[in-house]
C-alpha cells in the first residue's frame, strides 16, 4: 500500500522517501510495474529544468531500451546556484561593509562559511534514489515525467532528526510514513520549504487535472505539508514550464567515489545489488526488488575486512594480529553494536564504522575495512567510460576548508592513462561529518581509476617572494656577524703532570736541542674568535619562532635550490655526474610552517601563504635558480642535503637521508632540536640559532656539535625589531614570470606593496653580486 | 566541612571518600553539539553479561570541551562524577589513596582518591590530563582498566573492587598522547578525537552566552568571525573556551563603560561580579569592546624584554 490522495476522480499515489534509500526506490519500481497501479504520469521533487536534463541523460545512458542497463555509480549534475537564504541578509550586508567589496568578489570559502552559500550544488544519479528510479520508470514506460519543484532555491542550515531506519525485509510504506512524517518534517526550513511545497502542491493539482493517475515521489519531510496544501482550495493548479529555467547552468560530471558516499544508500554496494535485482518497469509483475537488510551488508564488510587483514602478510606482525583478534576486533564489534542500539538502527553508518575503527584498530585494518566498504562489486564510473566529463573530487591535504572540491578535466595520454589537464577549485555545500568521512576514505583507500598527474608536462612552480627570503637570510647574516665562533685549537704546553692529548714530539725534541730538557704535550682548548660570514661558503642558520597555538597544526616542508639549477651551472658534466651519483634535488631550506588563507587583497597575486614556526636555512637564499646554481658550484654541491628527485617522498626521505648519510636519527616531534640537527652536518664552523630568550638547546645538540667541532651560537630574537621578526615569519609563494624565478610581474609587486628587490641590501655583498643579472 | 557521609569502610579500615564534582547549573546550563562524541562514549560504556565497559580516552587541544563532554554525560546519566587531575608529580599510591594527619594526635586519616571513590560508589571517574602523569604513576591503573577491575592499595593493605556501575574515561591534550606508555594506551580504547566545533555550534554557544543581547549578537558574532579569519586564516577552528573568554572580556569591558584605558579601572573590577545579575551579563557589548578584547587576547604581541648581547 502506498499513500494516496484523491482529487476530483484523479489519484495521486505518493512515495514519500528518504533520499538514496533503496527500499523507497523499490516501491517506485513496484508501483510502476503493477498492471493496475501503473501511473499515466510521474512527478518528482526536482525542478523542471533539472528533471528534463536528467531524463535526457538517462535516455542517453541507455534507459528505456528493451534490455536493462546498470546505471553507472556514480554520475551527477553540477548546477549553478544564485540564491542566498534571507536569514543571512544582515551578515551579507556586514561582510560587504567590512571588506568593502561586493559578495561576488569575495572568496568562495567566505560565502560558504558565513552565508551558507556555494555557487554550485549537486544532484546525483544514484540508482537507489526514488526520484532517479521514478525518472527511469517514466522513460521505460514512455510516460511523461514532470519536475514539480523549484529549480532554484537557497539552502538553509541543516537540521538533524532521528528517523526510523527503513527495514527492507519488512517494509510497509504507509505505516512507515505515518510513523515518521512528523519527525521528518522537523528538519524543514520554514521559509524555503514552505514556498517549495506550495509550488509542488499547485503543480501536482495541475497534473491531476491532466492525468487520472499520477505517481509522485519526493522527500518524506515535505509530505505532511503537501497533503495539507493539496486539500487547500486557495492553492490553485499551476502550469509546469516545459524546459525549466533557461538560466540554469548544468554540467554533467563524474562523482569521485570518495565523495559519492553522501549520495549513496547506507553502503555503496547497495547500488549494485539494487541494479542487479531491479526489473524494467515495462515488464509487469508483482515481485518487488529483493534487497538485503543493512545488517547483512555490514556483517559482510566486517567479514571481508577481517579476512583481508589476516590473510595479508605485508608489514603486520603476528603480535598485532593477535591483539586484533583477541581484543580489538571484539571491542570494535561491541562498540558498533552499542551504537546501533543507541541509534535504533540495524547497522552502524559508514561514518561511525570509520570513526570507531580509526580510534581502535591498526592502520592496516582500517585500510582493509575501507577497501571492503568501497568494494561495490563492479567498477566505479570513471573518465575511462566518460572521457568528456569532468570529475568532481575531494581535495586532499591539510588546511582545506570544508566544502572545497576539485573539478578535474582529464585526457588520455600515450600510455592509456587518464591524466589531469585542468583543475578548478570549487565550493560545494558539505557538512563537517560528511567531509570527515570523506577524508578518512581518501586517506585509507585509493581509487584505481584516480585521474593521474601528467608526467611529461613541465611544471612551472611558484617561488617564495624574494623579499621574504632576503629579510630572513639578511637577518641570519647579521646574527652571524655578532657571534663569536668557539673553535677548538690544539696547542703545545709543558708537561706538568697531565698527558693531555699525548706527547708533542716535535716541541720536545726542539726543547732538548735548545738544552731546555722539557717535555711538551699536546692540549686542546676552546677559543672564541669573531666570525665574518663571507657569503660564499655560508654556514647554516636556524630560526625558532615562539610557538603559538593555532588552529592548523604546523607541517614540515622542503624548499629546493630550483629545479632548473642544472641550466645555470658552468660545469655541466660535473653537475650531471653528481646528480647521477647522489641525486638532483638540493634542499635549500627545511621549514615547519602553518598554512594560512591568503588575505583577500592578495588572492589574485599570491598562490599560497604560510607562517613559519621554525626554519633551517643552509646558507644561501637561492632567490632564483641562477643564484642557487652559483652557491652549489661554489661549494661543490655539498652544502645541503640532496634527495634523489623533487618528488622523492619529501620529508620522510629527508629523515632517511640523514640517517643513511650522517648517522643522525632525527625525530620530527622535537621540532626545535630537529631543525638544528638538520643544520649541523653542513656547518663549517658554527650554526647560528635565532630563538626566543628562553630557548635552551638540548644536550644532544651540544654533544653532536662538539663531536663535529661546530659551535652553536644563540642569538635572542629580541636583538631584532619585533615587527621584522613578525614579517619574516610570513612566506608568500608567488608565480614568477620565468621558470628560474628571476622576474616577477609588477602586479605582484603592487599587491604586496614592495619591490621584488626589497631587503637585498641586507644580504652579504657576495650574495648581492650573485643576484645581479650580469654576474 | 566533612560529614560522616564521606566516610566508608574498606576491609577494617575507615577511609574518607573524595567529593564528586557537581557541574553548577548556572555555568553548565545547556550543551550544544558533540552528538557523535556523546554517542561514542555512551556506546563504549554499555556493558553486557560477558562484556566489560570500555575505557575511552578523549584527545584534543586545550579548551576544546573534553571535560565538558564528560560533565554532560554525567548529568545525562545521573552518575556521580569524580575528577582526578593528572600532573607530573602524581604517584602510583596517590592514584588510590593518600594519608593526612588526623584531628586527634597519633592518628592518620586515609583519603580515597577520586578514582577509588568512583570505583566503590559506582560513579564516573575522569582522569584529566592523563598524559601529564609519569608512566610509573599509572602502573596501578592497569588492573582497573582490564578485566580485573580492582586496585590494590599498599597503604590500606586492601583491594578495592569496582562497583558494576563504575565507568572510566581519561582526557589528554593532543601533544601529550605520545607520552602515554603502551600498557595504558592499549587499555584505553576507543581513542576519541575531539575536534573543533563547527562555526554553527560556536555561534550557538555564543548566542546562548549573550542571551541578553538579542539581535545585536549576530552582528557581533559576524564581526568576531571576520577578525578570527583575518587572524588565523580560517573560519571555525577555535576552541569554545577561547570564544567564550573573548566575549566574556568584551562584556566586562562594556561593563566598565570605557573603550580605552581600561587598565586604569582595575580597582572597579572586583565589584563587577556583584553588580551584574547572571542573565544579561553581556548587555551593552559594542564592536569597539569586541575589537579591544580580540586584540588583547589574540593579536597583541606578547611582552618581551629586549636583551642585547
Amino acid at each position: 500500500m502506498v499513500p494516496e490522495i484523491n482529487i476530483r476522480g484523479s489519484i495521486l499515489q505518493a512515495i514519500p522517501a528518504i533520499h538514496y534509500r533503496s527500499v523507497f526506490a523499490a516501491k517506485v519500481n513496484a508501483v510502476c510495474r503493477h498492471k493496475l497501479k501503473r501511473p499515466e504520469a510521474i512527478a518528482v521533487e526536482l525542478g523542471p529544468g533539472v528533471t528534463s536534463e536528467l531524463t535526457s541523460w538517462l535516455r542517453e545512458l541507455g534507459c528505456g531500451k528493451s534490455k536493462g542497463i546498470l546505471l553507472p555509480n556514480m554520475l551527477g549534475l553540477l548546477i549553478k546556484n544564485r540564491l542566498i537564504h534571507p536569514q543571512y541578509r544582515r551578515t551579507a550586508l556586514f561582510l560587504q561593509e567590512y571588506y568593502r567589496m561586493s559578495l561576488n568578489e569575495m572568496p568562495a570559502s567566505i560565502r560558504n562559511k558565513f552565508l551558507n552559500f556555494s555557487d554550485r550544488y549537486m544532484i546525483s544519479l544514484c540508482s537507489t534514489d526514488s526520484i532517479i528510479e521514478a525518472i527511469r520508470c517514466g522513460i521505460e514506460l514512455d510516460i511523461p515525467v514532470f519536475g514539480v519543484d523549484l529549480d532554484e532555491f537557497a539552502s538553509g542550515q541543516e537540521k538533524d532528526s532521528q528517523i526510523e531506519e527503513p527495514k527492507a525485509s519488512a517494509f510497509n510504506l504507509s505505516q512507515y510514513v505515518s510513523r515518521n512524517e512528523k519527525i521528518a518534517a522537523l528538519a524543514r526550513d520554514p521559509y524555503i520549504d514552505q514556498r517549495r511545497e506550495i509550488v509542488m502542491a499547485a503543480r501536482l493539482k495541475y497534473l491531476m487535472d491532466q492525468h487520472k493517475h499520477v505517481l509522485f515521489t519526493g522527500g518524506l519531510a515535505h509530505w505532511t505539508q503537501i497533503t495539507t496544501l493539496m486539500q487547500d482550495s486557495l492553492i490553485k493548479p499551476a502550469d509546469i514550464p516545459d524546459t525549466g529555467n533557461p538560466k540554469l547552468n548544468i554540467e554533467r560530471v563524474i562523482i569521485h567515489p570518495g565523495m559519492s558516499l553522501r549520495f549513496s544508500d547506507n553502503f555503496p554496494v547497495m547500488s549494485t545489488i539494487y541494479e542487479q535485482n531491479r526489473q524494467i518497469a515495462g515488464i509487469s509483475g508483482h515481485q518487488e526488488v529483493k534487497l538485503p537488510d543493512y545488517q547483512i551488508i555490514y556483517r559482510e564488510i566486517i567479514q571481508k575486512a577481517t579476512e583481508t587483514f589476516f590473510g595479508n602478510d605485508d608489514g603486520v606482525t603476528g603480535e598485532i594480529k593477535e591483539a586484533v583478534e583477541s581484543s580489538h576486533l571484539p571491542d570494535l564489534d561491541w562498540i558498533l553494536s552499542n551504537l546501533r542500539l543507541i541509534g535504533q538502527r540495524s547497522a552502524p553508518s559508514i561514518s561511525e564504522i570509520l570513526e570507531v575503527a580509526g580510534g581502535k584498530m591498526p592502520e592496516k585494518f582500517c585500510k582493509c575495512l575501507t577497501k571492503a566498504i568501497m568494494d561495490i562489486r563492479r567498477e566505479w564510473a570513471s573518465s575511462l567510460q566518460f572521457p568528456d566529463l569532468r570529475v568532481i573530487a575531494p581535495v586532499n591535504g591539510e588546511g582545506i576548508e570544508t566544502g572545497t572540491y576539485h573539478l578535474i578535466k582529464t585526457e588520455q595520454d600515450g600510455e592509456n592513462r587518464h591524466v589531469i589537464t585542468d583543475k578548478e577549485k570549487i565550493n560545494i555545500k558539505a557538512n563537517n561529518s560528511e567531509q570527515s568521512s570523506e577524508n578518512k576514505i581518501n586517506h585509507w583507500w585509493k581509487w584505481t581509476d584516480e585521474p593521474k598527474k601528467r608526467k611529461d608536462k613541465i611544471h612551472f612552480c611558484p617561488w617564495i617572494w624574494p623579499p621574504c627570503e632576503a629579510l630572513l637570510y639578511g637577518t641570519a647574516a647579521r646574527a652571524a656577524k655578532i657571534t663569536n665562533v668557539r673553535v677548538m685549537e690544539k696547542e703545545s704546553t709543558i708537561f706538568e703532570g697531565s698527558i693531555g692529548d699525548g706527547p708533542d714530539l716535535k716541541s720536545t725534541i726542539r726543547s732538548i736541542i735548545r738544552g731546555e730538557n722539557r717535555i711538551y704535550v699536546k692540549t686542546a682548548s676552546f677559543r672564541k674568535r669573531p666570525h665574518i660570514p663571507d657569503g660564499k661558503h655560508p654556514d647554516p642558520s636556524v630560526f625558532i619562532f615562539s610557538g603559538e597555538e593555532t588552529a592548523e597544526p604546523p607541517h614540515w616542508s622542503l624548499l629546493f635550490a630550483g629545479s632548473s639549477v642544472g641550466d645555470h651551472v658552468s660545469d655541466k658534466a660535473r653537475f650531471r655526474e653528481f646528480c647521477s651519483d647522489r641525486g638532483s634535488a638540493f634542499v635549500s631550506t627545511i621549514t615547519l610552517e602553518q598554512s594560512c588563507s591568503v588575505p583577500l587583497n592578495l588572492v589574485s597575486s599570491v598562490n599560497s601563504m604560510s607562517r613559519l614556526a621554525g626554519i633551517t636555512i643552509f646558507g644561501n637564499p637561492c632567490i632564483n635558480a641562477i643564484q642557487g646554481a652559483k652557491w652549489l658550484e661554489d661549494n661543490d654541491f655539498t652544502c645541503c642535503p640532496v634527495l634523489s628527485s623533487h618528488y622523492s617522498g619529501g620529508f620522510e626521505s629527508l629523515i632517511a637521508y640523514y640517517e643513511a648519510n650522517h648517522r643522525l636519527s632525527i625525530s620530527p616531534e622535537d621540532w626545535q632540536t630537529a631543525l638544528i640537527l638538520f643544520a649541523l652536518p653542513y656547518a663549517h664552523e658554527q650554526v647560528v640559532i635565532i630563538a626566543p630568550e628562553h630557548y635552551k638547546p638540548s644536550n644532544i645538540l651540544y654533544k653532536e656539535a662538539h663531536q663535529r667541532n661546530i659551535s652553536l651560537s644563540l642569538v635572542p630574537q629580541s636583538f631584532f625589531p619585533a615587527e621584522k621578526i613578525d614579517e619574516m615569519r610570513n612566506r608568500y609563494a608567488v608565480m614568477p614570470m620565468d621558470k628560474d624565478g628571476s622576474t616577477f610581474s609588477p602586479e605582484v609587486e603592487k599587491a604586496l606593496g614592495q619591490q621584488s628587490t626589497q631587503y637585498y641590501n641586507m644580504l652579504p655583498l657576495y650574495m648581492q653580486k650573485q643576484l645581479k643579472t650580469n654576474y | 566541612m566533612e560529614t560522616t557521609i564521606r566516610q566508608a569502610t574498606i576491609g577494617n579500615v575507615t577511609v574518607y571518600k573524595s567529593e564528586p564534582f557537581d557541574p553548577v547549573n548556572s555555568y553548565f546550563s545547556s550543551f550544544i553539539g558533540r552528538r557523535n562524541e556523546l554517542r561514542l562514549i555512551t556506546a563504549s560504556w554499555i556493558s553486557g553479561a560477558h562484556k566489560m565497559p570500555l575505557n575511552p580516552i578523549l584527545i584534543g587541544v586545550p579548551g576544546i570541551g573534553k571535560n565538558r563532554l564528560v560533565y554532560e554525560i554525567a548529568k545525562k546519566t545521573s552518575h556521580k562524577l569524580f575528577i582526578f587531575q593528572g600532573h607530573e608529580d602524581v604517584t602510583a599510591e596517590e592514584l588510590c589513596v593518600s594519608v593526612r594527619f588526623g584531628k586527634t594526635s597519633n592518628t592518620m586519616d586515609y583519603i580515597l582518591s577520586p578514582l577509588a571513590t568512583a570505583m566503590i560508589e559506582g560513579g564516573i571517574c575522569l582522569l584529566d590530563e592523563i598524559g601529564k602523569c609519569r608512566p610509573k604513576a599509572l602502573a596501578l591503573l592497569v588492573s582497573v582498566l582490564d578485566e580485573r577491575r580492582y586496585i590494590d592499595s599498599n597503604l590500606l593493605g586492601e583491594r578495592i573492587h569496582a562497583h558494576p556501575g563504575f565507568r572510566f574515561i581519561a582526557a589528554t591534550n593532543t601533544t601529550d598522547i605520545n607520552l602515554l606508555p603502551e600498557f595504558i594506551l592499549s587499555r584505553m580504547r576507543p581513542q576519541i578525537n575531539v575536534g573543533y566545533p563547527s562555526k554553527d555550534e560556536i555561534d550557538d554557544i555564543l548566542r546562548r552566552e549573550c542571551d541578553g543581547l538579542n539581535s545585536e549578537v549576530d552582528d557581533l558574532i559576524d564581526l568576531f568571525w571576520v577578525m578570527w579569519r583575518e587572524h588565523t586564516g580560517q573560519l571555525g577552528s577555535i576552541a569554545p573556551r577561547d570564544a567564550l573568554y573573548l566575549f566574556g572580556l568584551a562584556s566586562r569591558l562594556s561593563a566598565i563603560g570605557e573603550t580605552s584605558e581600561y587598565a586604569e579601572h582595575g580597582n572597579a573590577i572586583s565589584g563587577i561580579a556583584d553588580t551584574f545579575p547572571d542573565k544579561g551579563l553581556h548587555t551593552g557589548i559594542s564592536r569597539v569592546h569586541l575589537e579591544m578584547a580580540f586584540h588583547k587576547l589574540f593579536t597583541e604581541p606578547k611582552l618581551e624584554i629586549p636583551i642585547r648581547i
